[in-house]
């Protein structure tokens, strides 16, 4: 089959691999009819995560038809249509059983490694790094899916992949990271990052019931889209000190909730912060680019809480600590638990409450894939989500 | 200096107990001063299997995963798999499951070859 490979810093290759086997005995086979690129992907494919070796299959987010299941799967037959979910999850640890699907004690083979740079590990996840198992993943014609018992939501109406296929992972992503806010009437939430998490933050702050929510981005395509879509405030960073911004907005006291949708790889307004993080980051003296985090601590009102589904691999620098302890903020984060969303929010995918194709520019074939990771990257051509299909 | 390795598993202790015996080599027999105890809050059971820490030996072959400590450790989580999932879990990259003396020698995330 052919399959996209993580071929060096910078360098992705569709290249002829062989198909994926049943290994244990709860796994399926699933053909990929859609799959897309995610924004963490890009800290894979600009050399941020050391795990990652060459011929390693990427992309974790997919769906399509399943073709083979093991003599433990008892839930889906061949034929049926999926969407899988980014974590890998057992379904029967004390992690899973409480619903945190992405710390899953079982799925990570390589969770020593794991657990020398985190401390414990998480779950296994699709095509991230031999630090997160070694699992080849879902930019591929066909992807070996574990615990297919536990993860694969079957999607039995008609709506198009498009609508769907991001139940795999930055829909669900963008909803926790509001509902990790306890948003309340009157709330303003605050989002770092316009991308296509950022959106769904914002849109999803929308559904919980904030009575604003503020698109903080610099590309005005994407304000825009958040503007158009979720009714978000907008602030450009780049034009407007954000700080200020949000004070006007809120009359003072700060958002209520902020939400880094940002992550290791952010870009600062404030050129002298810039140009200091990525030097230490080029210097593997810090392993993140921590500004997005920073700026959302600091404007947070006394006592809000900031919400982090922006990914981090390792050590910041010049965590605002002082500001963090003193003023009560809470801090809640952590890698979506999507198996713990995907039927809800496929629930109000079918009733129309929201159509997540919104966040979809660019339609490629797979074997463009490399240039689908340039242009998202670079975010050439209005560019905000690439879906690739084999 | 003696250590612990340690591993709750989601499983009640007569389980554990009946099931040691079998599923993991590694592991050593239970009568070996291996320790069981019902989790608090019904988190199952701990496991506690005290080891030597030993010295410079252990220490180089730290270095290839053989030492006793990621050993045992390996050794836990794979019987934990079993226990709580019913399999050792496999990937492409460690298809022999958890096992840090094969980490050197990682297969690419890639299907593995047909035999």
């Amino acid at each position: 089959m052919r399959a996209n490979c993580w071929m060096g810093r910078n360098t992705v290759e569709v290249r002829e691999v062989p198909d994926p086997k049943i290994l244990n005995d709860r796994d399926a086979v699933v053909r990929v009819t859609s799959t897309a690129i995610c924004g963490s992907d890009l800290h894979l494919y600009d050399g941020y995560i050391s795990a990652v070796r060459r011929g390693d299959i990427l992309g974790h987010e997919f769906m399509g038809e399943v073709v083979e299941t093991g003599p433990g799967v008892g839930n889906l037959s061949v034929g049926d249509r999926v969407v899988v979910p980014f974590p890998i999850a057992c379904g029967a640890c004390t992690s899973c059983t409480a619903g945190r699907y992405a710390l899953c004690e079982n799925t990570n083979p390589n969770a020593g490694m794991a657990e020398k740079l985190f401390g414990h590990s998480p779950a296994g996840v699709f095509g991230y790094s031999h630090l997160l198992g070694g699992y080849p993943g879902g930019q591929a014609e066909y992807v070996r899916v574990p615990f297919a018992d536990v993860g694969p939501v079957k999607i039995e109406s008609d709506l198009p992949d498009e609508k769907v296929l991001f139940l795999s992972d930055i829909f669900p992503t963008g909803y926790m990271g509001a509902e990790m806010c306890d948003i309340t009437p009157g709330d303003v939430v605050a989002v770092w990052g316009a991308g296509p998490v950022g959106q769904f933050a914002i849109a999803s702050a929308r559904l919980l019931g904030a009575e604003k929510v503020v698109a903080i981005d610099r590309f005005d395509y994407r304000l825009a889209m958040a503007a158009d879509r979720s009714g978000a405030l907008t602030v450009n960073y780049e034009e407007t000190d954000v700080q200020d911004a949000l004070r006007d907005i809120t009359a003072g006291r700060g958002p209520d909730a902020c939400i880094d949708a940002v992550g290791m790889e952010a870009h600062s307004g404030f050129a002298p912060l810039h140009v200091y993080d990525r030097v230490k980051q080029a210097a593997r003296l810090q392993t993140e680019r921590g500004s997005a985090l920073r700026q959302a601590i600091m404007s947070c009102r006394n006592g809000g809480t900031v919400s982090v589904v922006g990914v981090y691999g390792g050590f910041m620098d010049k965590f605002p600590v002082g500001s963090w302890m003193n003023r009560s903020i809470t801090l809640r984060t952590g890698q979506c638990h999507v198996q713990r969303y995907t039927r809800d929010l496929l629930e109000r995918v079918e009733r129309g409450e929201i159509d997540p194709s919104f966040v979809v520019t660019h339609r490629l074939p797979l074997d463009r894939a490399p240039e689908g990771y340039e242009t998202f990257k670079h975010k050439q051509d209005d560019c905000v989500k690439v879906v690739l299909s084999p | 200096m003696t250590r612990i390795a340690a591993i709750t598993i989601n499983r009640p202790e007569d389980e554990v107990r009946r099931r040691w015996p079998g599923v993991e080599p590694k592991l050593p027999p239970l009568h070996g001063g291996v320790r069981l105890h019902p989790a608090p809050g019904g988190r199952g059971t701990e496991v506690r299997i005290p080891y030597e820490q030993g010295g410079i030996a252990q220490r180089l072959l730290a270095v290839t995963g053989r030492d006793r400590r990621r050993v045992l450790e390996d050794a836990l989580r794979r019987f934990k798999q079993v226990l709580e999932t019913g399999q050792v879990v496999r990937s492409e990259a460690s298809p022999q499951g958890t096992d840090a003396a094969r980490q050197r020698r990682r297969h690419p995330a890639r299907p593995v070859q047909a035999p």
